[in-house]
């Protein structure tokens, strides 16, 4: 060491005499600076030239300069988030210089810990998606267009309902809890805690409940404009997320808005206007072919009985009357294509010292579904004043509303469309007069769902002494959901229906911080912080539903009326939360070679158990940049090159407080004193704890060849422990069941992600692939009382859910399918009885029927046949990019894929469940791809869908079995951009700034061995219901214009 | 350099090893349990105990072995479940609609079998028809205790003292002879009096029809069921005799469809008695065909006659019987009347 700084010293001293000499004869050099991307002129760029460098002027407001150096000086042109720019000055005077953006993942900004810090002093696993990438597809939710971008953010979108969410899991599952059963199971979401602009925001909130959620079902991320994301970061481990610990276990999703830097105040207008495109709808046969099917199949019956009944079952036998001599697409009935704008306005400006932002954000859209639809006006703005380098106040304040039309669905599936989507074609179609309410229902129930949203934040910080920091941050956040429904008296049973709903959800936020920097000797760093933060949550939700207004005309006001009234008031789901916690964190890094964090945060709260509230969560993390090492500090081929690891926990409240404390009902009066009793449904745990997920994370990262490759390979273990779950108890204790913490899973994998920029630096095209996969396998470890297995049945549709310790944790539970029988003779025989394989109520199996697996060698069909098959988990999820610029036109597609995940198409199940009854009045989809069974001798990989006398104890089409269990791996085209940034020169002429048109395609194609409509259309437990919003495919033309 | 490299790659190693979980094992109830523990089969015949097993969602297949075979008595241990017999089984399922004998014999096999078995996947017990030929006890001794092992990879579960008290063979229901002495079963009309008995006999249904000597109508308890073994051959033949045990002739029945009565070939009819080959047991399983009652358990078998009755009322007088045979031989049904049924037109 003491060597190599002598060898700088003569260096120096050697290089002195030349700076002498350049001193003395200058020229003057001119020119302008611009961004190579985008063109614009680039204003404040240093121009350094010499050896050292040294400053020598900057660029004006136009990106203009004039310097005076040496005729043969080495010219420096440096800018924050650009590339240094080297020039050597011949007898050029006068220059045009192009900066290109500084794409290296290293010296990207994080915010950890409400800490900014570059990426190289990171010990914890990070990404950052930048705005840019998320800016010109026009969606309700940005959260969607994360999807392929992040490895081990797992995505997917699997509701089209305009203002819903997806499924979003970080580094997998963390919860096994399904409530709900068949179709509508609903595996309870864990997604990332969201903070915006340093203010935590539940991103979960409205869906709690699944698809029993009650009100407009709007994500605080819908009502997030696009436009107005500066950059999202996305924390995976538990270093990472450690300070965000008190809700921070399932990740942490950091959104940044834009900011002012403009001294020139801009004015951005950002349009898009597109059209969204219901999938192919399926095929259905029609009118006379569907009687004539139907027809077939009764007399092929051999039934006299039911050819009679033909007779009775007006829509077979009258086939003159005009009500059932039709042929109705019902699918055309309910789905459109649709027309939808958006429309934004960002106008920034100021410098350093006080800036700020106002965006106004309209967003309108319809639904494929007719009847629905969202809509978004927001205003967010900004504020930041820093009159000296000590002093910094930050405010942000937004307001949202979201509009939002379900039709007579919920906010996730629409039921009622499928179900009367699904209608037979002989009915006529919709009219006053209908054969189904359904159909009214869906087209004339009037909705008036809003929900509104208020956000503010004052964050302020002051430097006391040099390195020494005290900063507060305060946010509060007010939301209001109302949800009006007015569904006329003819599609309800002659009665109309108000339904009114109404919630109130705030959260106060604090958070004080005190933190020192010290640096030593210039090579050892240290940072040390404590804060404490609290949260204060309510949420109270009411309900009014009455029926039986005197008309359609009538909707209110409405009285009180025991007669009328259809319940209502107060919703049990109540909630009150507080949470106290206090941290400390310390950091050090040696030359910002080795760095090492720690840190250790205490949570309370009060969905805790009393007996224990306060839970421990320390966590620690290493980093190595081995690149600064010497023997690879001067190699042409790494750019940069390290090894990070760390360990540490987190936790997410999730216990109410009637786990914890017992519920009093009141009980009626005694003597005219009312009487209050314990209510034995729930014995209290006064021990429960928050969920908690502890990870152990390892990283490498590194930049090869002037950073044109660049590799981020992380591989972790976490363990997801202290899950809820609710268990019977003995009866001799006097109560019925009990919540513990007894679950818990591991998550383990590996995410890999490669950029890659395969043209050199200077080329006119610029072109950048990103490619990004993750690994994610889940594993159970434990189950209330030790158990080793649970099964859950599903009452409806038979689809258990199998839990094992040591299998993955959500498991279909189903029977095997193996085939069809081609012949009687191929179904097995009991050699004792002489008894064919048959149901447990006594039907034999024969030709046809398919072959399920006979697991206990019975020859009885039963719940012992049910086998473990299939995880409705993805295995592995990723995405690739691809970036290109050409002069003014880029080009950008994004993709995504997910691998090897079990479907369970209970939506073709369905279908094919309407051909086994000929006198239901459903729809006949088209079967003639289908390789059904059609005789004796025939294989075939599908039953005989027709034998409907025995079709109630076979059940060739159920659910339960592995037949309908398809693999759901799909390769999805997501978005793809065509951008044109006009000439500025011919727009400059009328006093813009820059215009940029694109043209985007949203949801292009998807590539899938998957016999459904889309794989991605499908719940989390991989069960594609008929019911499922469909996801539009939408093009889309948009402008970029600044003044 | 190379240090470098080492020390990067031996975090990956770290990771590649084996996930710090519980293995995938198999799951067996502990409350997983026979629903019944005393069998008392009759020899004789092929008896299955199915769905006796109840898993409590164990994972299936579970494994089944019988141990510790022992003589209740004494508790002495036997081999006696381990005697291999050749057993009888279905290859494919009989439909009543087979045309030969041969047919029928064709869905059937030879196996060797232990007389007593535990099927290894389900649970079930068998106690095959062959094993009366071997030294099985029988009621009234207390016959066997054993124990069964059922075991999956999550583990073992022993169920100890299932006992099997086979009752000794009966060739043929109803049967009239005690299950357990083997004796002619008798009614007691005074308990304290065993001199004073009235012997049980199977009787047929007897619908409309006129005792010859009295003018009245026939009761069932006039008709006696008699079966009777005379070779080891495989045929029933039914005979009708009168009060004076002398023949009466089938063709008498004349109402009676003879060649679907009984899922036989081959009929062969003369003035006494009407032969069949037939497949034993009979019926050949439980299975409902058009020979057997309403679920498949036994054969049922009806002889008819018409007649013009007093008043010029057409009378059709019928004679029917519920019954099974479990052993193969040459059999003989003889329905004895001990009142003369009237045949002749009034």
């Amino acid at each position: 060491m003491q060597c190599l700084r002598l060898y700088k010293m003569i260096g120096l001293l050697l290089l002195l005499p030349v700076l002498v000499a350049q001193a003395q004869e200058k020229v003057q050099v001119k020119g302008v600076v611009r961004d190579a991307q985008t063109n614009e002129p680039l204003v404040g760029v240093s121009i350094m030239a010499g050896t050292p460098p040294k400053a020598v002027g900057v660029t004006n407001a136009a990106g203009a300069f004039s310097v005076s150096v040496a005729p043969d000086a080495a010219l420096l042109f440096r800018y924050i988030g650009f590339s240094d720019y080297k020039f050597k000055l011949k007898d050029k005077r006068d220059l045009v210089i192009r900066l290109v953006v500084t794409e290296n993942k290293l010296n990207e900004a994080v915010v950890i810990g409400y800490q900014k810090k570059t990426r190289e002093v990171t010990t914890g696993s990070a990404v950052i998606v930048s705005g840019k990438e998320l800016q010109d597809i026009p969606v309700s939710n940005v959260e969607q267009l994360l999807q392929g971008r992040v490895a081990g953010l797992n995505i997917q979108n699997n509701t089209g309902t305009p203002g819903g969410r997806g499924i979003i899991q970080i580094r997998g599952l963390s919860n096994i809890s399904v409530t709900g059963s068949g179709n509508d199971a609903f595996l309870s979401p864990t997604s990332p805690l969201y903070v915006i602009d340093g203010v935590p925001v539940e991103a979960d909130a409205n869906f709690e409940y699944g698809y029993q959620s009650a009100g407009p079902g709007v994500s605080p991320l819908s009502l997030i404009p696009p436009e107005d994301i500066e950059s999202m970061e996305i924390l995976k481990d538990s270093q990472a997320t450690a300070l965000y610990g008190s809700r921070g276990a399932y990740g942490v999703i950091l959104i940044t808005t834009r900011r002012g830097s403009s001294p020139i105040p801009i004015v951005r207008y950002t349009g898009n206007f597109f059209i969204n495109n219901p999938p192919k709808l399926r095929p259905t046969i029609g009118g006379k072919e569907e009687r004539r099917i139907r027809l077939g199949m009764i007399y092929g019956g051999n039934n006299m009985e039911d050819i009679y009944k033909i007779s009775n079952q007006a829509f077979l036998a009258d086939s003159l009357n005009p009500y059932y001599n039709n042929s109705t697409n019902w699918q055309d009935v309910f789905y459109a294509t649709t027309y939808n704008q958006t429309h934004n306005v960002n106008i920034s400006g100021g410098d350093p010292k006080f800036n700020y932002k106002v965006d106004l954000g309209y967003y309108h859209e319809n639904g494929v579904i007719r009847n629905t639809g969202f809509d978004r006006y927001s205003i967010n703005t900004n504020m930041l004043y820093q009159p000296n380098p000590k002093f910094r106040v930050f405010t942000t304040l937004s307001t949202q509303v979201g509009r939002r039309n379900k039709g007579d669905g919920n906010g996730l599936t629409q039921s009622g469309v499928s179900n009367n989507a699904s209608a037979s074609s002989l009915l006529p179609g919709p009219s006053f007069y209908q054969s189904t309410a359904g159909v009214l229902s869906a087209l004339n129930t009037r909705n008036d769902n809003k929900t509104g949203n208020v956000r503010s934040s004052l964050d302020v910080s002051y430097q006391l002494v040099q390195g020494l920091n005290l900063g507060s941050s305060v946010s509060y956040e007010y939301a209001s959901n109302t949800e009006d429904r007015f569904t006329p008296a003819e599609a309800h049973n002659d009665f109309s229906q108000i339904y009114a709903y109404n919630d109130r959800k705030y959260t106060l936020y604090n958070r004080n911080t005190i933190s020192y920097n010290y640096i030593l000797n210039t090579n050892h760093n240290f940072f040390i912080s404590a804060f404490n933060e609290f949260y204060n949550r309510g949420f109270q939700a009411q309900v009014i539903q009455q029926e039986k207004t005197p008309n359609n005309q009538y909707e209110g006001p409405l009285g009180y009326d025991g007669y009328a009234s259809r319940g209502g008031g107060l919703l049990d789901n109540y909630s009150k939360q507080h949470v106290a916690s206090f941290a400390g964190t310390f950091s050090y890094n040696y030359k910002q070679k080795y760095v090492l964090d720690v840190s250790y945060r205490m949570d309370g709260t009060s969905s805790s158990g009393f007996e224990d509230p306060y839970s421990k969560n320390p966590a620690i993390g290493l980093r190595w940049n081995f690149n600064k090492e010497p023997g690879l500090s001067d190699s042409k081929w790494l750019t940069y090159g390290s090894l990070r690891g760390s360990w540490g926990q987190n936790i997410v409240p999730t216990g109410d407080i009637f786990s914890i404390y017992g519920t009093y009902d009141p009980r009626g009066t005694y003597n005219a004193n009312p009487r209050l009793g314990i209510n034995f449904g729930r014995l209290p745990n006064t021990y429960l704890q928050p969920t908690a997920t502890t990870q152990y994370n390892f990283g490498f990262e590194a930049g090869f060849f002037d950073s044109r490759l660049e590799v981020i390979f992380d591989g972790y273990y976490k363990t997801v422990k202290n899950l809820l779950r609710t268990k019977s108890l003995s009866n001799i204790t006097g109560f019925n069941e009990i919540t513990t913490n007894e679950t818990s899973l591991i998550n383990y994998g590996y995410e890999l992600t490669f950029t890659f920029r395969p043209l050199p630096r200077t080329s006119e095209v610029q072109w950048t692939i990103s490619l990004n996969g993750a690994l994610n396998k889940d594993v159970l470890t434990s189950l209330p009382n030790g158990a080793r297995q649970l099964v859950q049945y599903d009452n409806s549709t038979s689809q258990h859910t199998l839990f094992r310790v040591g299998r993955n944790s959500l498991t279909n539970y189903l029977l095997k399918t193996e085939g069809v029988y081609a012949t009687d003779a191929d179904v097995p025989v009991d050699p004792a009885t002489g008894q064919r394989f048959r149901t447990a109520s006594g039907t034999y199996f024969k030709a046809g029927d398919p072959i399920w697996k006979d697991v206990d060698g019975n020859y009885i069909l039963d719940g012992n046949d049910y086998v473990p098959a299939g995880n409705s988990q993805p295995l592995i999820t990723g995405g690739i990019q691809s970036y290109v610029n050409w002069k003014n036109f880029s080009l950008n597609i994004s993709t995504s894929f997910t691998l090897i995940r079990d479907i369970l198409n209970n939506a073709f199940a369905e279908r094919m469940q309407f051909l086994g009854d000929p006198y239901n009045q459903k729809a006949m989809v088209d079967f003639s791809d289908v390789d059904y069974w059609k005789g004796p001798g025939s294989t075939a990989k599908y039953p005989n869908p027709f034998d409907y006398k025995r079709y109630n104890d076979i059940r060739p089409y159920r659910y339960d079995q592995t037949l309908i269990q398809e693999d759901g791996s799909y390769f999805k085209v997501n978005t793809v951009t065509l951008a044109y940034l006009v000439n500025r020169k011919f727009t400059s002429r009328y006093s813009i700034n820059s215009v940029r048109m694109y043209l985007s395609c949203n949801n292009l194609i998807t590539f899938s061995p998957y016999s459904g409509p889309n794989p991605e259309n499908v719940s989390a437990l991989g069960r594609d219901q008929s019911g499922g919003y469909p996801i539009a495919r939408s093009y889309n033309f948009g402008m970029n214009v600044e003044f | 350099m190379r240090r470098l490299f080492i020390l990067l790659s031996l975090p990956l190693l770290f990771f590649a090893c084996r996930k710090w979980a519980a293995d995938d094992l198999d799951y067996l109830s502990k409350r997983a349990v026979y629903n019944q523990k005393v069998f008392a089969p009759v020899l004789g015949r092929t008896t299955l105990y199915s769905q006796i097993f109840n898993t409590d969602n164990s994972t299936t297949p579970i494994n089944f072995r019988i141990l510790n075979v022992r003589y209740k008595k004494d508790g002495k241990p036997t081999n006696d479940f381990d005697q291999k017999v050749e057993a009888l089984v279905w290859k494919s399922s009989y439909t009543g609609y087979e045309k030969s004998l041969a047919e029928i014999e064709a869905k059937r096999g030879i196996e060797t079998h232990s007389v007593f078995e535990v099927r290894q996947q389900s649970g079930d017990f068998v106690l095959w028809a062959e094993a009366v030929g071997t030294a099985m006890r029988q009621q009234p001794d207390s016959g066997y205790l054993f124990d069964v092992e059922a075991s999956n990879s999550g583990g073992t579960n022993m169920y100890k003292d299932i006992s099997l008290m086979p009752f000794r063979e009966q060739a043929y229901a109803p049967y009239e002879y005690d299950a357990i002495t083997g004796a002619h079963r008798a009614n007691y009309p005074n308990p304290n009096d065993s001199s004073v008995f009235e012997l049980i006999y199977n009787h047929p249904g007897v619908y409309n029809m006129i005792d010859d000597a009295t003018n009245l109508p026939l009761k069932g308890d006039s008709v006696r069921v008699f079966f009777h073994r005379k070779g080891n051959g495989n045929s029933l033949s039914f005979k009708f005799m009168d009060k004076d045990s002398l023949p009466i002739d089938p063709q008498k029945f004349n109402l009676t469809p003879w060649d679907s009565i009984l899922h036989g070939f081959n009929r062969q009819m003369t003035a006494t008695e009407v032969t069949y080959e037939v497949a034993y047991p009979i019926p050949a399983m439980r299975f409902r065909t058009k020979y057997t009652n309403g679920d498949g358990s036994q054969a049922y078998v009806r002889f008819s006659f018409t007649r013009v009755g007093f008043g010029n009322v057409r009378e059709t007088g019928v004679l029917d019987l519920n019954f099974n045979i479990y052993q193969k031989g040459d059999w003989e049904i003889i329905f004895y009347f001990r009142n003369n049924p009237r045949f002749r037109d009034e």
